[in-house]
């Protein structure tokens, strides 16, 4: 029988009076944590002359589209909707084609200065991307590349490849080394014991680690606002700066965007909850 | 068994990555130190080595000392908040209070919601006339009538400050949870044996246990807030006049107003040393503090 995990600060341990205190102290860390996100869906579907309302209301009188039809007819959320799908899938792609070759590598093989490597991957997390923005608005420039998508899919592949490789390292060590040496008695060549036993057990962590990397790129904006300089181009973060004018914010038409965006974030993050719990977890344990 | 050419494949494999870490993070990397020692600017033609100039000039330059003033205190408040407001909640949590798993679940929705949003929302929320926490705080009678969060720079940066927080604090709760519930029993038996309180719980039992996830999760949120971009942009834009520019802020604006490129590569190195110097005094402390005690 599995025997039963004993919380240390077990609530029963707490007296009646102590218990009020407890359940206070969580419905206040529920409001905290959720009412500013209840507020951006709120207020998404109010009109100019509610969001301005004295006092204001805690529930919609309707549920008005408007600002969502506004959205996409007044302002080009359409447009920068595409541009970051466009963006984010290239980056998705580019860097699971450059990380998980990587990852099997460091993984499974071993060469010289793979040590190396790997501790090399864990010190570029510490590189701000602020440091990297000037050099590679020049280098980009160079490349003919600045003022298109391909001076952010660029960068952004190459920033997102270590997390990725570390991600991934993980799923391929866990692997038994029986698997592939069976593939090889049998007579697979690497390449064939790569795809044929390695990739189907390691494709879930290589599919959870693509949806970290479309979250980090989806809502990515300081590189995005500073390389980008024509409208058209804007990725949604950016293009959230077009509902605000010098004198008058369309609130209303900025939350609709504001949950346009944050949907697939919310749905691929809930869809892979456990992955960034456990993972993400025993990633910083050391 | 070994397949030929084994020694060469594992080099292959590891080129692609290695080309666009070289390419856009350590080629870059090099050229901003390069770009610190010239003068370079888009509306200059060439671009002269200059050597030290730029470092004496913006070391002398008010904007770049308060700018790092203000990082370090953005940094300073925004950690110690986040990671009390995140410790404290993770202990709530770890109390299994009936619906602690709806909370588990919500709780990570403020470090999901991109940044720029989280940005907008705050500002929104304390805005001057529609703002929802501006009107209770008016109301209860708290602050004058015509308040506004955004006219000076401390009440600025402390609006800016709490969208921070609101987005960072989950990150410690559900780090510092996760380890919480992974307390072996027989230690948490021992203690009970032993007829420890609560509070000797806590600091003999639990804080031993989720110290090196609660220093591992400060250092990277440390990162994270030193080189903030997003939040501040978005809420303040650095104003008003120029009161809360932090170093980020401050090397954006550099570069991409002014198009002075030498100034923001300089400032950038000097933003990075100065991390990198406190990671490492941090590192040295704690390291410190370890042989004091043993």
């Amino acid at each position: 029988m599995k025997k039963l995990k004993i919380a240390p600060h077990s609530v029963k341990r707490y007296s009646k009076p102590e218990k009020t205190g407890i359940g206070l102290l969580a419905l206040l860390l529920f409001v905290l944590v959720l009412f500013p996100f209840y507020w951006i869906i709120l207020t998404s579907f109010k009109d100019t002359l509610q969001i301005y309302d004295i006092p204001p209301s805690l529930i919609p009188k309707k549920i008005d589209f408007m600002n969502y039809i506004a959205a996409f007819t007044q302002y080009k959320v359409g447009m920068f909707l595409g541009n970051s799908l466009k963006v984010t899938v290239m980056t998705v792609l580019g860097t699971t084609f450059v990380a998980t070759p990587a990852a099997y590598s460091l993984a499974r093989l071993k060469f010289k200065g793979s040590a190396q490597i790997k501790s090399f991957l864990g010190i570029t997390q510490m590189f701000p991307v602020v440091v990297l923005l000037v050099p590679l608005f020049i280098f980009c420039n160079k490349l003919n590349l600045y003022n298109s998508h391909g001076s952010l899919i660029l960068p952004y592949i190459a920033m997102q490849t270590p997390v990725s490789i570390i991600l991934q390292m993980s799923y391929f060590v866990d692997v038994p080394k029986e698997m592939e040496e069976a593939a090889v008695i049998d007579g697979c060549s690497l390449f064939q014991s790569f795809f044929y036993i390695m990739l189907p057990l390691v494709i879930s962590g290589i599919v959870a680690t693509s949806i970290y990397t479309f979250i980090q790129v989806w809502q990515e904006f300081l590189i995005a606002s500073s390389f980008i300089t024509s409208r058209d181009l804007y990725t949604l973060t950016v293009g959230l700066s077009t509902f605000k004018g010098d004198e008058l914010t369309d609130w209303g038409a900025l939350m609709a965007t504001s949950v346009i965006i944050a949907i697939p974030a919310m749905i691929l993050f809930t869809s892979s909850q456990d992955f960034f719990i456990n993972r993400l977890a025993g990633g910083v344990k050391e | 068994m070994k397949h030929r050419n084994t020694y060469i494949i594992p080099y292959v494999l590891m080129t692609p990555a290695a080309v666009m870490l070289g390419l856009f993070i350590l080629y870059p990397m090099l050229m901003n130190i390069i770009t610190s020692f010239q003068s370079y600017s888009l509306v200059q033609i060439g671009r002269p080595f200059v050597g030290f100039a730029n470092y004496k000039a913006l070391l002398t330059d008010a904007r770049i000392w308060s700018a790092i003033k203000r990082t370090i205190i953005w940094t300073l408040v925004n950690l110690c908040f986040s990671l009390a407001l995140g410790l404290g909640s993770a202990l709530l949590l770890s109390t299994r209070f009936r619906g602690n798993n709806i909370i588990k679940s919500l709780i990570l929705i403020p470090w999901i919601l991109p940044s720029v949003i989280t940005g907008y929302t705050w500002s929104l929320m304390l805005n001057e006339d529609a703002g929802i926490i501006t009107w209770l705080l008016k109301t209860l009678q708290l602050v004058s009538r015509d308040f506004s969060w955004f006219r000076t720079g401390a009440l600025s940066m402390t609006a800016a400050m709490m969208a921070n927080i609101w987005r960072a604090f989950p990150f410690f709760s559900l780090m510092i949870f996760a380890k919480l519930s992974t307390i072996p029993n027989d230690h948490v038996e021992a203690a009970l044996i032993e007829g420890v309180n609560k509070r000797q719980m806590f600091t003999y039992v639990s804080f031993p246990y989720i110290k090196p996830v609660v220093v591992s999760c400060t250092y990277l949120v440390f990162i994270w807030t030193f080189n903030a971009y997003d939040i501040i942009k978005v809420m303040t834009n650095g104003g008003p006049a120029e009161l809360t520019t932090t170093m980020s802020i401050l090397v954006q604006k550099e570069a991409f107003q002014y198009f002075s490129l030498s100034n923001a590569a300089t400032m950038s190195v000097i933003m990075f040393t100065l991390m990198t110097l406190i990671i490492l005094l941090a590192y040295l402390l704690l390291k410190l503090v370890r042989k004091v005690k043993a």
